[in-house]
């Protein structure tokens, strides 16, 4: 087994000539796509956050990029400290990314949101 | 080249950002994002040859399909849901991932109070090497960027281990790239 690891918490991904900036921010947003929203207009391409345990498509504010809120592979039914307190906190969501030719699809675990029998 | 790199090579060779955006096809704004602050052609300073300085803002570039995941927290993961990684990896033929941040929780490392036991680190290790194992058998590469949990892990050990130490620990043949 050979991982290719980095110290760098970003990489640029280049899928039929789409750029993509796929990232382990250190910014928080409650709302969904607000962080991503910021690094589009930072660094002009399309960006995939993480961090936040949210997930969510969307565009741009002025119709350049896509902006993925990729939520995780976690159980936050299994974290403790979340669940100790209840707080107004969003719930964690689950999800990864299929980058094919140029566009990120975001798979859940959500039967409303993806339609599993296109997948597997 | 790494697109950054060639930016920047040719904003020291005099070109104005408009120009590198048209050379190398690539937005004015991206242009302006990596070259802000530095003046076209900035000349050499003969006394100053010499000075190396680490540049922290380089950034890897990787191409074709990708699975990008992130957040997995092992040990607290939802193992069924990681299983749909490795699945729509064989159904796609997608044979690259991507872990951009906190494969592990580091819990044991976290300056956090600690007001019940956690996870040590030693079963973190071996079930996120459980992991990896799995995803190896369908993944030609596997490339792991670090998140905040991981940053756990360096700062506990105050800098004095790398990256290259903590692949030591899935005991993969890892390679350690900047």
């Amino acid at each position: 087994m050979i991982i290719n690891i980095y110290r760098s918490s970003v990489v640029e991904l280049i899928s039929n000539g789409i750029l993509w900036r796929a990232t382990h921010q250190a910014n928080y947003s409650r709302v969904t796509g607000n962080v991503a929203e910021a690094l589009a207009e930072k660094y002009q391409c399309n960006i995939i956050t993480h961090h936040e345990h949210k997930v969510g498509v969307l565009r741009s504010k002025w119709g350049r990029y896509t902006l993925v809120s990729n939520g995780g592979l976690h159980d936050h039914k299994a974290m403790w400290y979340v669940n100790k307190f209840d707080t107004t906190s969003p719930v964690m969501q689950n999800s990864f990314v299929a980058l094919q030719e140029g566009v990120a699809h975001l798979l859940t675990p959500y039967t409303d949101m993806t339609d599993w029998s296109r997948w597997i | 080249m790494n697109k950054r790199k060639e930016i920047l090579n040719l904003r020291e060779q005099g070109y104005t950002q408009r120009k590198i955006a048209k050379t190398l096809g690539l937005s004015p704004g991206y242009v302006a994002e990596v070259t802000f602050g530095i003046p076209a052609g900035i000349p050499e300073v003969g006394e100053l040859t010499g000075v190396k300085v680490e540049d922290f803002s380089e950034v890897v570039e990787l191409n074709k399909n990708f699975i990008i995941v992130g957040d997995v927290h092992v040990p607290t993961t939802n193992w069924k849901f990681a299983s749909y990684v490795s699945k729509v990896a064989v159904s796609q033929e997608i044979k690259r991932l991507a872990i951009v941040g906190d494969l592990l929780n580091f819990d044991s490392l976290s300056d956090f109070p600690i007001d019940k036991p956690v996870t040590r680190l030693r079963k973190e290790l071996k079930y996120a090497k459980r992991l990896l194992n799995e995803w190896a058998k369908v993944f030609d590469e596997i490339h792991y960027f670090m998140g905040n949990h991981e940053n756990r892990f360096f700062r506990s050990l105050k800098g004095e281990l790398t990256v290259d130490l903590l692949g030591g620990f899935f005991d993969c043949d890892n390679q350690y790239l900047s």
